[in-house]
């Protein structure tokens, strides 16, 4: 069993060190506002500092800040669970600005001992001289208190995620998946920080996939 | 005085309303912090056994609990920041119940809801500590206690879904309902 483990990362690990891949630092603010009786609005500021790239740019730093994104999503609650909303993404990105629009539905529950979340998205990018890309976007979210059965101030908990993205951009059509392994601290019920591995497979299709791996920094605060 | 008298009345409705919502945060305490009633009553209960002693805050106040395993039971035992006892509460599968109060419980929820999934069955008991402290054991006592069925429910009215405790006395009678107030998931939604 150890053999076929040690063949299983040495494949692994040959194929990750073969193929493009990234590697680097995603952080990213998160803070909400309450707008009214059942409306929130959602504001994030994410970066991504890339430390290691494969393949080399020419003539560039190795060490890149790649992008900087200020995502606005306002939702409405319609219960204890389920809420939708809308929102707008601008990035910078090579000296470029980039604009997404962006409509989420999201189911939250609680079990007994942990929550999980559902998050269904659709957005389209709009880029200078690129065709419209347009993401159906499905993402699993599991999160679970290490101290107890529900999580409170001052306690550490566990985060995954899973999202799985298909993109269609000029009639071409591809897939991404990511996963997210995190590990929180809930300051408060209203503050929450987080860090952890983010791992996406992009290009799952007809092309040479992309590996990418970050280590995820997040800060959540609630208004 | 009439003015007066709906004043107070519209006063009183306002605060009940805000009242039947539950909102509970639970922190880890250290023994030391705990009062010497509570510590007695525990290690009469359960001697030898590993104890969690947590700080509780609700809309109501204070309290002081202690989690304990015995017998692969779960009991949640709830004192005031004195020391005195609350309740104990047994964690237990619906199943469980007497089929008379889970018709009662079933038929209740059936009718406030279009559709329900109960995810947490809890026996509560309270009493003097001598009933009490039978109870854990032997699961009965002769004498004089009250036993009631706490039920967390996630219940959907119309179009809308909520997360509800209820609580039934020994009949499966309704005795409240609390709609719990959930915390945020900014982080597994952003």
């Amino acid at each position: 069993m150890k053999k076929y483990y040690f063949l299983l990362f040495l494949i692994s690990s040959a194929s990750i060190s073969f193929a493009q891949n990234q590697i680097g630092l995603l952080p990213q603010i998160n803070v909400d506002f309450k707008a009214g009786k059942d409306w929130k609005v959602n504001s994030k500021l994410e970066g991504r500092q890339l430390f290691f790239q494969n393949p080399y740019p020419e003539g560039q730093s190795e060490l890149e800040f790649e992008r900087l994104d200020l995502e606005i999503v306002a939702t409405k609650s319609l219960d204890a669970i389920h809420s939708f909303g809308g929102g707008y993404l601008i990035r910078r990105q090579d000296g470029l600005f980039l604009h997404r629009f962006i409509q989420q539905f999201s189911i939250t529950q609680k079990l007994i001992g942990s929550r999980i979340s559902h998050r269904l998205r659709t957005d389209q990018t709009l880029e200078k001289d690129e065709a419209v890309q347009s993401r159906l976007r499905y993402r699993f979210s599991w999160e679970k208190p290490l101290n107890g059965m529900e999580l409170d101030p001052k306690e550490m908990y566990l985060k995954l995620n899973n999202e799985y993205l298909g993109i269609l951009q000029d009639t071409k059509g591809n897939l991404e998946i990511r996963g997210l392994a995190s590990l929180g601290f809930n300051l408060s019920d209203d503050t929450q920080i987080e860090t952890g591995v983010d791992y996406r497979a992009e290009s799952l299709i007809n092309t040479k996939v992309v590996h990418k791996a970050f280590l995820n920094i997040g800060f959540y605060h609630s208004f | 005085m009439k003015i007066l008298l709906m004043i107070l009345t519209l006063l009183f409705s306002v605060s009940a309303g805000y009242s039947q919502e539950k909102f509970e945060r639970e922190y880890r305490i250290k023994e030391s912090e705990v009062p010497q009633d509570a510590l007695r009553f525990i290690e009469r209960s359960f001697p030898d056994k590993k104890i969690k002693w947590y700080g509780e805050e609700n809309l109501n106040g204070q309290s002081i609990e202690a989690k304990v395993k015995k017998d692969g039971n779960l009991f949640s035992v709830k004192f005031d920041t004195l020391g005195t006892i609350q309740d104990v509460e047994m964690l237990v599968k619906f199943r469980q119940l007497n089929e008379p109060v889970k018709q009662k419980i079933e038929n209740e929820l059936g009718a406030a809801f279009s559709k329900y999934k109960i995810q947490k069955v809890q026996i509560q008991w309270k009493g003097k500590d001598d009933a009490l402290e039978s109870l854990i054991s032997n699961r009965k006592f002769d004498g004089k206690y009250v036993t009631n069925y706490e039920l967390i429910v996630r219940g959907r009215e119309g179009r809308h879904t909520e997360y509800y405790e209820f609580l039934f006395d020994r009949d499966g009678k309704l005795k409240e309902r609390l709609t719990i107030i959930q915390r945020t998931d900014h982080h597994l939604i952003y």
